[in-house]
């Protein structure tokens, strides 16, 4: 008998308002390829003895983390997971830049020690002073879903009974440029953090949100990656503007039966590895509200649709390919 | 009744030589594979490291590898320790679809940039910049690593420092729990690069000559770099494919020790929860263990540490115990894959390896196996804790 | 030893990332470890890398630290006696 995986509370930094939900009636729309995320009050979550030592991905993603903890009412879960694709990337390039500067002395050890991708997950850790399981997963724009994926699985093997899992990337100038370039169709490009607390429940409550299914496939078949969709009435999709990102979606759409109603969130929170994880707060709350917000339809069909259930579906340079179904009950 | 964990095949390269033959004699002979600089192009070239014995040029010959691999030193560690693991699990292209791959890694494609970061500063930004940048995140290797042996069913990366492999090995043991996968390819890889050696060097916790684990005149580490891979299948599979296995993964553990980002806890913490944790889910009592192969750095912080972890569970009855760092390095990302396999050749050859090196014992705590002893082994514990505090413990167990 | 004292105190906010301070707010002779200003072990090694970096003093064991960080005054005094640049 395998336990429900129910998210209990979830909190956001990106380009839209922090810690917010704003965005759900009044987004913030950029002309720019590049926004970088409204910082939130670090100073109500983090002493500054503790915040000056920290760079920004590190604050984003405690503020998350302590925010989605203090609304699930919960002071130490039971294990802390994190997706991260790039790390603390600000850091690492300061590093860099030194090294390339400096030569090899007098380098400063604080940006050396907090350039390990494990740095977000471990301060967390440190700072509520958790002692459970505690990972972290790099794996480009699939980050997010493998640290979901661990999390879900321990959950419904009932190893443990709560979890915190974010994923949180920074976008620093020099990678925005380097991004840019790859795709030059780039709508927006943005910074992410978000932070949930999921909990394993034998059943689900009325108006719970329960994610059913994680899967992550690697450069799967059509048919094998169709298999794992089931008729969905609603789908989620990383659709970024860049063609050649975008088509993959259309071509697997154009063969899932069903004709579900296709949502978009990177037009309003941006692209980057962490990108999913803002795709899985966005869900969440338009299953948790019952509506849609028309900026999120990629076509808008005719008639108000509640949602009951979102497919989540990401993947990157059509290798990677991830599916997440949240249901709401 | 949980799904078993079985080991079915294993693949290395380390400081110790390519493959399980050489790591094997290297163990046996206590011939340590530390020796000075000589590939990493830097201006340390005093301080002593753990180097696999081939340039990058050698290992893509090696490799018949093609631009970019043959630019990436942790993918290519990383193939051909993967390659030697499934060939030795005798695993198929079907058997290969239908697998996970778990990499760990903090390093990526790190040594690359490295080399090529001034140029990526004085252009703007064009397609050379953008080339040169592409390779450098954890996930870029992984994938690599798995485009070279095979269409994998899922791949992702475990990145927690030095704990990365440790933690690979941990959830491609909980995807065949859960069903998801029979077969699962874990390990890690990490090259040595001027990122982390001098990272290391600016914590001053490089020791200017061999290290020396649990010694009371210990002063730090001596990096090393390598890959390993083991492939973890469960009962019904390795019938199927008539695969013997080598070992079973009995138990595992990870905890945080949440104390501090580049420190362990005066009383081990996350090492004692790693540890008993792993003990539980084995269903095996402390004096079931027959050796430890200790995380053992070698620095004052780790050892003292570890030792007070160890001494919390085992009391004054410690089993014998180990570090093989002196023989590697501390292979950061892959030292939980390298000292699994390490661990491994142990129960299957019965000896526990020596802490070569040491001298005179840390005032009072117990003393480390000084000699390479034949044992009767049937249970190890392998610990791996990395910064931040992502301590993770492994249960090798004798297939009965 | 007033001037070294001044710059030493704007090097160590700067290099600490103590932004909300001034120099005015550090005492000379307050301890900069455990209470006082509350830095720990990697501000230690900070303060090192600064040694080198402006005075050229290579310390080769953070051990040596403790004694000649305990105060802002502490580390003039000792950059006075040994400083290469």
């Amino acid at each position: 008998m395998s336990n429900k995986c129910i998210i209990k509370s979830i909190a956001q930094v990106s380009c839209q308002q922090p810690l917010s939900d704003e965005w759900l009636t009044s987004p913030i729309l950029y002309d720019e390829s590049y926004a970088a995320a409204i910082e939130p009050n670090f100073k109500e979550f983090i002493n500054p003895i503790e915040a000056r030592r920290l760079g920004r991905v590190l604050k984003r993603a405690l503020c998350t983390s302590l925010s989605a903890l203090r609304q699930a009412g919960l002071n130490n879960p039971d294990a802390i997971i994190t997706g991260t694709g790039m790390g603390c990337l600000e850091n690492s390039e300061k590093f860099l830049l030194q090294l390339a500067q400096l030569g090899e002395s007098c380098l400063k050890p604080t940006l050396f020690m907090q350039s390990t991708h494990n740095t977000i997950s471990s301060l967390i850790g440190i700072n509520i002073k958790c002692h459970g399981y505690n990972n972290t997963y790099s794996q480009k724009a699939c980050s997010f879903e493998s640290a979901l994926l661990d999390a879900w699985l321990q959950l419904k093997a009932g190893a443990i009974k709560s979890v915190l899992v974010g994923s949180h990337d920074e976008v620093t100038p020099l990678f925005a440029k380097i991004l840019k370039r790859n795709s030059p169709d780039f709508k927006l490009v943005s910074e992410t953090s978000v932070a949930s607390v999921l909990v394993a429940e034998e059943s689900a409550q009325p108006n719970q949100i329960e994610v059913e299914n994680v899967n992550i496939l690697y450069r799967p078949l059509r048919e094998e990656l169709i298999r794992h969709i089931t008729e969905p009435a609603v789908v989620m999709l990383g659709l970024n503007g860049n063609e050649s990102n975008d088509r993959h979606y259309c071509e697997l759409l154009g063969k899932v039966s069903g004709n579900p109603i296709m949502l978009h969130y990177k037009p309003i929170f941006g692209d980057n590895f962490s990108a999913s994880a803002i795709g899985f707060y966005a869900a969440t709350r338009l299953l948790q509200t019952g509506k849609i917000p028309e900026f999120m339809y990629h076509s808008k069909p005719a008639g108000n649709v509640i949602p009951s259930e979102i497919t989540l579906i990401n993947h990157y340079e059509g290798n990677t390919w991830s599916l997440i179904k949240l249901k709401k009950h | 009744m949980a799904e078993r964990v079985l080991i079915t095949g294993y693949g290395i390269i380390s400081a110790l030589g390519a493959g399980i033959e050489a790591t094997l004699d290297a163990l046996k002979t206590e011939r340590s594979g530390i020796d000075c600089v000589k590939y990493l192009e830097t201006n340390h070239r005093e301080l002593p490291v753990g180097e696999v014995k081939y340039s990058n040029a050698k290992l893509a010959k090696l490799l018949n590898a093609k631009y970019p691999v043959s630019e990436l030193r942790t993918v290519m560690l990383g193939i051909i320790a993967a390659k030697e693991a499934v060939t030795s699990a005798k695993l198929s292209e079907d058997d290969i679809r239908n697998a996970a791959l778990i990499s760990g890694t903090t390093v990526g494609g790190m040594d690359f940039t490295e080399k090529h970061f001034n140029e990526v500063l004085e252009r703007e930004a064009d397609t050379l910049e953008t080339e040169k940048m592409k390779y450098n995140d954890c996930g870029c290797s992984t994938e690599l690593i798995a485009d070279a042996i095979g269409k994998v069913k899922m791949i992702t990366t475990s990145s927690t420092a030095c704990s990365s492999a440790a933690n690979a090995i941990i959830l491609g043991a909980n995807l065949i729990k859960s069903g998801v996968v029979d077969i699962a390819i874990v390990g890690g890889s990490e090259a040595l690069t001027r990122f982390h050696l001098n990272g290391f060097n600016t914590l001053m916790i490089l020791d200017k000559s061999r290290c020396r684990p649990f010694d009371e005149t210990r002063t730090g580490i001596n990096l090393g770099e390598g890959a390993a891979y083991l492939i973890l299948e469960n009962e019904k599979s390795a019938h199927r494919r008539g695969i013997k296995a080598l070992a079973e993964l009995k138990g595992y553990g990870n905890a945080c020790d949440a104390f501090h980002q580049t420190a362990s806890s005066d009383n081990g913490e996350g090492a004692y929860r790693a540890m008993s944790q792993a003990l539980m889910m084995a269903q095996l009592k402390p004096t079931d263990i027959d050796y430890i192969n200790a995380h053992g750095t070698g620095t004052p912080n780790n050892d003292r540490s570890e030792l007070a972890a160890m001494e919390r569970i085992w009391g004054a009855s410690l089993p014998k115990f180990s570090s093989t760092k002196a023989f590697t390095g501390h292979t950061t990302s892959a030292s939980g894959a390298i000292e699994s396999v390490i661990s491994i050749l142990c129960l299957q050859h019965k000896f526990a390896p020596a802490n070569i090196g040491w001298e005179s014992p840390i005032k009072d705590f117990a003393v480390p196996v000084t000699q390479t002893s034949t044992a009767e082994i049937k249970n190890i514990i392998n610990n791996s804790f990395g910064f931040g505090g992502n301590d993770s413990s492994l249960i090798f167990s004798n297939i009965n | 030893m007033e001037t070294l004292i001044e710059t030493l105190k704007n090097q160590i906010i700067d290099v600490l990332n103590l932004e909300d301070l001034k120099p005015e707010d550090i005492d000379a002779e307050a301890p900069l470890f455990g209470e006082g200003l509350g830095l720990d072990s990697i501000d230690a090694l900070e303060l090192i890398v600064l040694m080198e970096r402006e005075y050229g003093i290579k310390l080769s064991n953070p051990a040596e630290g403790k004694e000649i960080f305990k105060s802002v005054a502490s580390v003039a005094d000792y950059v006075s006696k040994n400083r290469k640049k």
